[in-house]
């Protein structure tokens, strides 16, 4: 028997933010996709409406023509491609480098998990466009690294790295690498070592053990781990633009051009929309591996 | 709903047809109860029997699917937790982590709407009652598990509750300290009069501190009664083989007097004659419990025709004050013994592999379920 | 096998130290030649503190930090707030009507992407100014709007993992012991889950400050945050000024967790 009061108390608590994300988060998508549907006119706002009123009837114009543009310009796939491709590989990156990173700070003893810890994400705490912008001037022709090489007899002439798709591994992987430690490393700490002591106990070898027990155990979150650095990476903008230059094409830049250079709000919006579609999937994938999905102790 | 007048009810404690369900699970099916005004009262079973669960009903935590409780006349249904007059000692404490221990015990003054010199005094006499007056400055974390509980029991009691719910109250502390605490918190519960119910899987603990213990299972109760009568007099195989051990043996009435009653057995090989007389008829089969510490062993035949069997030490496990012989009956029964060890000697009595004799007095016998 | 006698000790921990030198190689060459006293970026010339004097009289640059700063400490302030109120929705009120698509909503913005999220929230504060004459206008409300709903995400998901980790006990005995729903949370709960909360505002406060693909769409031309300025000056070439600048804020969040590591140390002691 549940009191008014409890509902009222439970309505508090849920309607502000349930609120604020329907209005802030879910209504936008809504209007993209309408927008997306709209021809371009030079107005304010630079789109036609999708409903009119003429002589008393609501006439609703869907214009699919932004779509049917996207498909039959090959820069749109092309980038969109582009944009999974590096996205996926990067991914790979963050895992090979960050698994045994995240490994080494789990297992490390419980006095200095917190100082690894914070060495790993301290960087992401300071502003990440400063960070790129570090990271041009380090693989600028002059930069340090090229003289570094240089000096060391390894190349003669500066190599080309900045403005190349390598400086955008470089820079995407230098952002998201702690965005995938840290939540490999909280579940890597709930494994119990002792799991590997007895499969060492049963005969099995570093290479064994990794793949018959860390490996299984540690799945979720690497999963987890690579979804939350995999789906932001599709749609990056700052890191092509501007360790990328001209020559690295990904849907995030597309978008911005579109809108902020050509001005044309329905395409950005097609743009946007195709995105979303794309990503969707790993989202709901994402979902389903995160916690949050256990949340609730007091409901049965 | 009127409450009833105080007059019908002569328990201070009234649970009448208490249901809870979660779902299509029935956590607690049908539970009547009376406790007792001073009474120290123990629900005692296995994890998942429903006893937390009925705890958490008394305390108000959760509201039962029917029935009705009443405490002091007053009927308790709909009542949260913050309202009922009943306060709680809660498994592994949980102590404020973020206040001191005098913190703690003003917590619940404090909601009661009382002001800071009232609290301190009586803060100060229940840190005295549970003598932990030189530690009121500090946080849980820096207490021992004993001393954490001491700070639980104060919280529990500063607010003079009618009823004082018990949850697991040795769970934490090791088997040393175990021993010590149940006369301890027995004491101080006795010195100011509160009833209390506790709930507990820990069957010494239950029989060490309760007046009354009641066995649940599967969400109902199968016995109430003292220690002492659940102990001897088990009413069902199911309470007689959960409290201790027993040796249960199956027979067949074949003599049925007004004082005693022979039964045949086919594990004995032989005769089981029971010293009282039973409400049974000829050819009905029953289960008769004979706890281990009441046989005894003998290397020749005793001079008793029934209640005897001869067979094989199969296993001695050594305990100290006791050892527990298994000895296999010519039938393959394994029959249990207890045997003091009141000798101070290397050597046991009986060895491994020897043939003895088992044997019980008559009355050592409880029937537990004629079906 | 061969294969089986990889240490895997050593691996892990050389890709650690391979990995934290990775991470801080940047940072440490930002600091090295903000001091640098040439014009050109990548020669060195002597020590100076040159670029920090221009920065501090650079009006553009300062008003652009002032501006961030306030709409990060809002709407970190407004974030946790609601994140507070999100996490108690999901770890304590059991099921209701609509909590998988709340879910939903608390997850997808910590990985949207930004231009995404940008662009959506313009195009309904555009709708919004037409339909309802309000937000009039873009400027910080609107970008301390957009803030507050991204980072509400992560706050969320901050504390309604510390939430989850909290003894329900605790919050059972304050109500035995006479304590409302709310009075229950206020004296228990709150304190216990401070640091989260505090957590999660510094990390709001951050990914405030930090943001640059949503503020720029949904600012307008009164309100010019600061890594709108650094984007413009970068893209225009490389601006020993922003080295400057940059050294300053990796001092302050070093500063800070350095305080904050000390704090926690001391509290656990």
């Amino acid at each position: 028997m549940m009191k008014w009061r409890q509902y009222v108390q439970k309505g508090l608590v849920i309607l502000p933010p349930y609120l604020w994300l329907l209005v802030f988060f879910l209504v936008p998508f809504l209007i993209v996709f309408g927008i997306s549907l709209t021809e371009p006119k030079i107005a304010q706002p630079p789109y036609s409406d999708i409903v009119t009123a003429e002589d008393g009837r609501w006439n609703i114009i869907l214009d699919f023509s932004n779509y049917l543009w996207l498909l039959g310009d090959e820069l749109y796939p092309a980038a969109l491609l582009n944009s999974l491709n590096i996205a996926f590989w990067s991914t790979c990156l963050c895992i090979l480098i960050g698994f045994p990173m995240a490994w080494f700070i789990a297992k490390a003893p419980t006095g200095r998990r917190n100082l690894y810890l914070m060495l790993v994400v301290l960087p992401s705490w300071t502003s990440f466009l400063i960070r790129i912008y570090a990271w041009m001037g380090i693989l600028r022709s002059q930069g340090p690294l090229n003289q570094c090489l240089m000096a060391l007899g390894i190349i003669d002439s500066p190599l080309r790295i900045l403005n190349t798709e390598v400086a955008v591994y470089i820079g995407i992987v230098y952002c998201y690498l702690p965005f995938f430690i840290l939540p490999l490393y909280s579940h890597l700490i709930k494994l119990d070592g002792r799991l590997l002591d007895a499969a060492a106990d049963l005969g099995a070898g570093t290479v064994t053990r990794f793949v018959t027990i860390v490996l299984p155990l540690a799945m979720q979150g690497v999963i987890a781990g690579g979804l939350l650095v995999f789906i932001p990476i599709v749609g990056e903008f700052v890191v092509p633009e501007l360790l990328g230059g001209s020559n690295v094409l990904m849907i995030g830049k597309v978008l911005w051009t579109e809108f902020f250079a050509n001005r044309d709000w329905p395409v950005a919006s097609a743009v946007a929309t195709v995105l979303l579609v794309m990503l969707l999937l790993p989202i709901i994938l994402l979902q389903r591996f995160q916690d949050l999905k256990s949340t609730d102790q007091r409901g049965q | 709903m009127m409450s009833e007048p105080v007059a019908s009810h002569p328990s201070f404690l009234n649970l009448n047809g208490i249901v809870k369900r979660f779902g299509d699970f029935t956590a607690v099916d049908g539970i009547d109860l009376t406790v007792k005004q001073g009474e120290i009262f123990a629900l005692l079973g296995s994890s998942g029997c429903g006893k937390s669960t009925l705890l958490r009903l008394l305390g108000g935590f959760d509201q039962a699917t029917e029935g009705q409780i009443h405490l002091d006349g007053e009927c308790l249904n709909g009542l949260p937790a913050e309202q009922r007059p009943i306060n709680m000692m809660f498994q592994s404490y949980a102590l404020f982590p973020h206040m001191t221990v005098a913190q703690n015990l003003a917590y619940g003054l404090k909601r009661a709407g009382m002001k800071g010199r009232e609290i301190a005094i009586k803060v100060d006499d229940m840190l005295e009652r549970v003598q932990m007056a030189h530690l009121s400055g500090r946080k849980p974390s820096q207490l021992s598990g004993g001393q954490q509980q001491r700070v639980a029991l104060a919280r529990a009691l500063i607010k003079g509750p009618k009823l004082l719910l018990l949850d697991e109250p040795m769970g934490a502390l090791d088997k040393k300290l175990r021993a010590h605490m149940q006369l301890e918190i027995t004491r101080i519960i006795e010195d100011l009069g509160v009833t209390c119910v506790m709930v507990t899987h820990d069957q010494e603990e239950a029989m060490t501190m309760a007046d009354r213990v009641a066995i649940m299972d599967a969400g109902r109760i199968r016995q109430v009664g003292t220690p002492q009568e659940i102990y001897e007099q088990p009413n069902s195989r199911f309470v007689a083989e959960f409290i201790g051990s027993v040796n249960v043996l199956r027979g067949v009435v074949e003599r049925d007097r007004i004082d005693a009653v022979h039964l045949h057995c086919a594990e004995l090989s032989g005769n089981i004659y029971i010293g009282h007389g039973l409400t049974c008829h000829i050819g009905q089969q029953l289960s008769v419990a004979i706890r281990p510490e009441k046989a005894a062993l003998s290397r020749h035949r005793p001079a008793q025709s029934e209640n005897l069997s001869e067979g094989e030490i199969v296993d001695i496990a050594y305990m100290g004050a006791q050892s527990v012989y298994h000895v296999k009956l010519s039938s393959g029964f394994v029959f249990i013994v207890n045997l003091l060890n009141s000798q101070r000697t290397m050597a046991l009595p009986y060895q491994w592999g020897e043939k003895v004799w088992v044997y019980w007095a008559p009355d050592a016998t409880v029937v537990t379920e004629a079906q | 096998m061969k294969l089986n006698r990889i240490h895997w000790p050593s691996l892990s921990a050389s890709t650690m130290v391979l990995g934290v030198l990775f991470l801080y190689t940047p940072i440490v060459t930002l600091i090295f030649y903000s001091f640098n006293g040439s014009e050109r970026v990548n020669v060195w010339s002597e020590f100076s503190v040159h670029w920090y004097v221009e920065l501090f009289a650079n009006e553009a640059l300062m008003s652009a930090v002032w501006t961030s700063l306030k709409l990060a400490v809002s709407s970190a302030t407004m974030a946790v707030f609601l994140g507070t109120l999100a996490s108690v929705a999901l770890t304590r009120c059991g099921h209701f009507k609509g909590r998988y698509l709340f879910m939903g909503m608390i997850t997808a913005p910590l990985v949207m992407p930004d231009v995404i999220t940008g662009l959506s929230m313009l195009l309904l504060f555009v709708n919004m100014n037409e339909l309802v004459n309000w937000p009039e206008g873009r400027g910080m409300l609107t970008i301390w709007i957009a803030h507050v709903t991204f980072c509400m995400a992560f706050v969320t998901i901050i504390i309604s993992s510390r939430l989850r980790d909290v003894d329900l006990r605790l919050e059972d005995a304050a109500r035995d012991l006479g304590a409302g729903t709310l009075t229950t949370f206020c004296t228990i709960t709150l304190p216990i889950i401070a640091p989260a909360l505090i957590a999660g505002w510094m990390l709001a406060f951050t990914l405030s400050l930090d943001d640059l693909v949503i503020a720029s769409f949904v600012s307008g031309p009164s309100a010019t945050t600061l890594p709108m300025v650094v984007f413009s000056s970068v893209r225009m070439g490389v601006s020993p000024q922003i080295n400057a600048l940059a050294t300053l804020m990796i001092l302050a969040v070093f500063i800070t967790s350095l305080l904050s590591y000390q704090l926690v140390k001391k509290k656990a002691n």
